[in-house]
């Protein structure tokens, strides 16, 4: 096989047992890979209703195609499993070392399912292949044990990803961490292994990829370097990653005390120049990448020091803005503690800043918090009361379950939730001037609030929007204050992201193809090549298509509705772009979502239809979704 | 003579070179086919680079019992003959960085060959930690290059 390497590895904790598979050819043409691959197994396997953090739950790892071909920005993986925080579809992409690694060692994926009785870590050498006592790691932070197995397995050029204290106490927020600081799996899919008794996966691979046309992918990888490097969009995110963002969201779209508003004034504390010109060390980057979006840092004494990598905008954006600090040590200390922690950091700063507005309305004090100041603006108690949550000490066992059900313990705080399907909101703020249907993605995402499975600006611009979407919605774009076309082009965009997220290749690189970025039509003439499974761009989207319906399905099957997909209440006001005032008008986003629905081929509650499921070659989930 | 020149401090770990030289030389991806060799420390991102320095007086053209080993006249470079190669390994335990290796099938040494000139780790390295410039050989013992690296290894696999 080219591209693939065709095998799946089942370990059974419960059994103790570890099993290697061949995955049908046709299944990989079908879902490609990472994203889409997982989606389909996890569909299959995870019975509708089971508690997420039972055995019968199961943790899946994705590479695609691209992984371990010296094709440029190839280093992403995926993980997917059934959300503890969302109950619905919980999936998460994550960079690092780890994917190409995985198929040297000759798999493309790897499915998890049972509980160990015991703390146990799965370790892949070649084929070598084993369940290894973790009782001694069992506690450790990420760092620590990362540490402790490159020592005891005597080889600094190991791979892993792993759970922290947070994962390991189940906290409906955990994530899982490679190389301390690439992390995925936001809705707490770290509590998933935690609660399966697995710390973690350690790989070493010495096999090989090989693709079908040298010669066609020798030129395609020179052109895919030419291009990504030549991006004009790419070169804002060279050196510092996300941070840009602080500067594109402070005219009004950053999320501010707990969302209260838009603007924050101390922006400039936390912009990609400050961070660079006093603690970036070094360029970091994940397999394969071009990019070096991460960056080392340092601060080297006082309270803050500490070491870290990635300074992630969504995260650092939480502990500034959100809870109103404008000190960046005290956040960039946070990031490292989170990856320490092994918690989400863009929900772990939310969860601080919901409770801090609780604190402001009196609704928690200091007898709740055991004398914990939980005033705007004091990091410090952010910091403790991210390390609460982990350990579950105090109010920080209520707050790790997340927001939404710390909402139920915390007598009127529901009105000032900010969440969508559970898991918390990332910065975006609806400010005067947003594109509404960027509000419309993060309502309809299918792990809660999430902006990566489509946010209208992959494909604005592209001819291919006026051809699927036609030439009115198209031109409806433009207007900002328009709620009209946003339907139509976030289903576009849903394929678009589902079947390059199945790839293995980075989302930097296909972020903005009006800017230069890397479209449809490139993305799959490679995968034809790598893999000698000719598919053009249009296929190629029908492929993302079917994937994003798979993880739909899964979300309906879990019982999940239209009246899911909606806004925090803060963000619903009655006329509001009529009026020039911050906000979403109610009425006008329900016709935003009649009309995704209908471009995505789903009926009026957002459930596919019959006509397209067959379009899809979906047809055995019909009955499933059917009966709820 | 023309070499590449290693800068550690820009590099990113991200190991595309390797892969690119496995590509280049044997339309494969795989580890075990590189000519260079990232080690990369997580933390504050001090990554060991290994690569083959063609050293002025270089120990694995004399380790060779079978005269495989011999440096190309016009470009300086140590170039190992293919069909001469015993296979004996003797190159791959004299070199002092590490920088030789066995294939793991054919029983050859194989080592940087600077591409004939033109090197793909180098067209490839986004943040030029790898360049080619006219360089003066040198020993071992007299490369900061190798002092480093060899701090790194020292460090990290507690070896060589």
């Amino acid at each position: 096989m080219y591209g693939w390497i065709g095998k799946r590895l089942r370990v059974d904790l419960t059994e103790g047992t570890i099993i290697k598979e061949d995955i049908p050819e046709k299944e990989l043409k079908q879902y490609i890979g990472g994203l889409g691959l997982n989606a389909k197994v996890l569909f299959d396997e995870v019975k509708a209703g089971i508690d997420p953090l039972g055995p019968e739950n199961v943790f899946i790892i994705g590479t695609g195609p691209y992984n371990g071909t010296c094709l440029p920005c190839s280093g992403r993986w995926s993980i997917t499993t059934k959300s503890p925080l969302t109950g619905g579809y919980g999936d998460g992409s994550i960079g690092g070392d780890l994917a190409a690694e995985l198929k040297f060692a000759g798999l493309d994926q790897v499915v998890i399912s049972g509980k160990s009785s015991k703390p146990v870590y799965l370790y892949i050498n070649d084929d070598e292949i084993e369940l290894r006592d973790a009782s001694h790691l069992w506690g450790k932070d990420t760092w620590e044990t990362h540490y402790q197995l490159i020592e005891e397995l005597d080889d600094p050029e190991i791979k892993s990803a792993v759970i922290g204290p947070a994962g390991e106490n189940l906290i409906r927020t955990a994530i899982l961490v490679s190389g301390l600081c690439r992390t995925a799996g936001r809705g707490g899919l770290g509590a998933v292994l935690g609660s399966k008794n697995m710390k973690g996966v350690v790989v070493r691979g010495r096999g090989s990829v090989k693709v079908s046309d040298n010669d066609e992918f020798d030129r395609i990888r020179r052109s895919f370097y030419k291009k990504i490097m030549e991006s004009v969009h790419i070169q804002s995110e060279k050196d510092t990653g996300t941070l840009w963002l602080t500067r594109a969201t402070s005219p009004g779209f950053l999320c501010t005390r707990n969302a209260q508003q838009g603007f924050f004034d101390d922006w400039k504390n936390f912009t990609a120049e400050v961070f660079k010109e006093n603690w970036a060390t070094k360029n970091e980057a994940c397999f394969g990448c071009i990019i070096s979006c991460g960056s080392y840092y340092e601060i080297k004494e006082g309270p803050y020091a500490c070491t870290g990598k990635s300074p992630e905008f969504g995260v650092i954006a939480k502990y500034m803005a959100m809870i109103g600090n404008d000190n960046l040590e005290a956040a960039l200390y946070a990031l490292t503690l989170c990856n320490k922690l092994g918690i989400d950091g863009i929900s772990a700063g939310g969860i601080v800043a919901f409770a801090m507005e609780a604190w402001e309305k009196g609704l928690i004090t200091a007898d709740d918090t055991d004398q914990l100041d939980l005033s705007w603006g004091n990091a410090d108690s952010a910091i403790e009361l991210t390390r609460r949550m982990a350990y579950r000490e105090g109010l920080g066992d209520i707050l790790a379950e997340g927001s939404q059900i710390a909402a139920e313990h915390i007598k009127g705080s529901k009105d000032f939730l900010i969440v969508a399907k559970g898991l918390e909101w990332i910065s975006a703020f609806p400010g005067i001037g947003i594109d509404k249907g960027r509000m419309l993605a993060l309502a309809t995402c299918t792990r809660g609030c999430d902006h990566l499975k489509g946010y209208m600006a992959e494909l604005v611009g592209h001819p291919v929007v006026e051809k699927m979407i036609g030439a009115e919605h198209t031109k409806a774009l433009e207007d900002v204050k328009s709620y009209e076309g946003r339907g139509a082009m976030l289903a576009l965009e849903n394929r678009f992201r589902a079947a390059t997220d199945s790839l293995g290749l980075c989302w930097f690189p296909t972020e903005m193809t009006a800017l230069g970025d890397l479209e449809h039509d490139d993305l799959s003439e490679v995968l034809s090549v790598i893999t000698g499974n000719q598919i053009d761009g249009d296929q190629f989207l029908k492929i993302g298509e079917r994937v994003h319906n798979l993880q739909k399905a899964f979300n309906i099957r879990e019982g999940i509705k239209r009246s899911d997909d909606t806004l925090p209440r803060r963000f619903f006001v009655e006329k509001a772009d009529e009026k020039e005032i911050p906000g979403i008008d109610p009425v006008r986003f329900q016709k935003m979502l009649d009309d995704y629905y209908r471009f995505s081929g789903w009926d009026n509650e957002g459930v596919p239809t019959r006509s397209k499921l067959d379009e899809l070659g979906l047809a055995f989930i019909a009955e499933e979704i059917e009966a709820k | 003579m023309k070499m590449i020149k290693v800068i550690p401090e820009n590099c990113t770990g991200c190991r595309l070179c390797e892969v690119t030289c496995s590509f280049a030389h044997y339309r494969v991806s795989t580890p075990e086919l590189r000519r260079i060799h990232i080690v990369k420390e997580e933390e504050r991102g001090d990554h060991a680079v290994r690569l083959c320095i063609q050293c002025a007086d270089a120990p694995c053209i004399e380790s060779c019992p079978a005269e495989a080993l011999n440096r190309d006249e016009k470009t300086g470079v140590v170039l190992v003959d293919e069909h001469e190669c015993i296979g004996c390994g003797n190159c791959e335990d004299a070199c002092p960085i590490g920088a030789v290796y066995m294939h793991p099938e054919d029983d050859v040494a194989i080592k940087c060959d600077l591409c004939g000139g033109d090197p793909e780790c180098v067209q490839i390295c986004a943040r030029e930690a790898l360049r080619v410039e006219e360089m003066e050989l040198t020993d071992p013992s007299k490369n900061l290059f190798l002092e480093k690296t060899s701090e790194q290894l020292r460090n990290l696999i507690g070896g060589n």
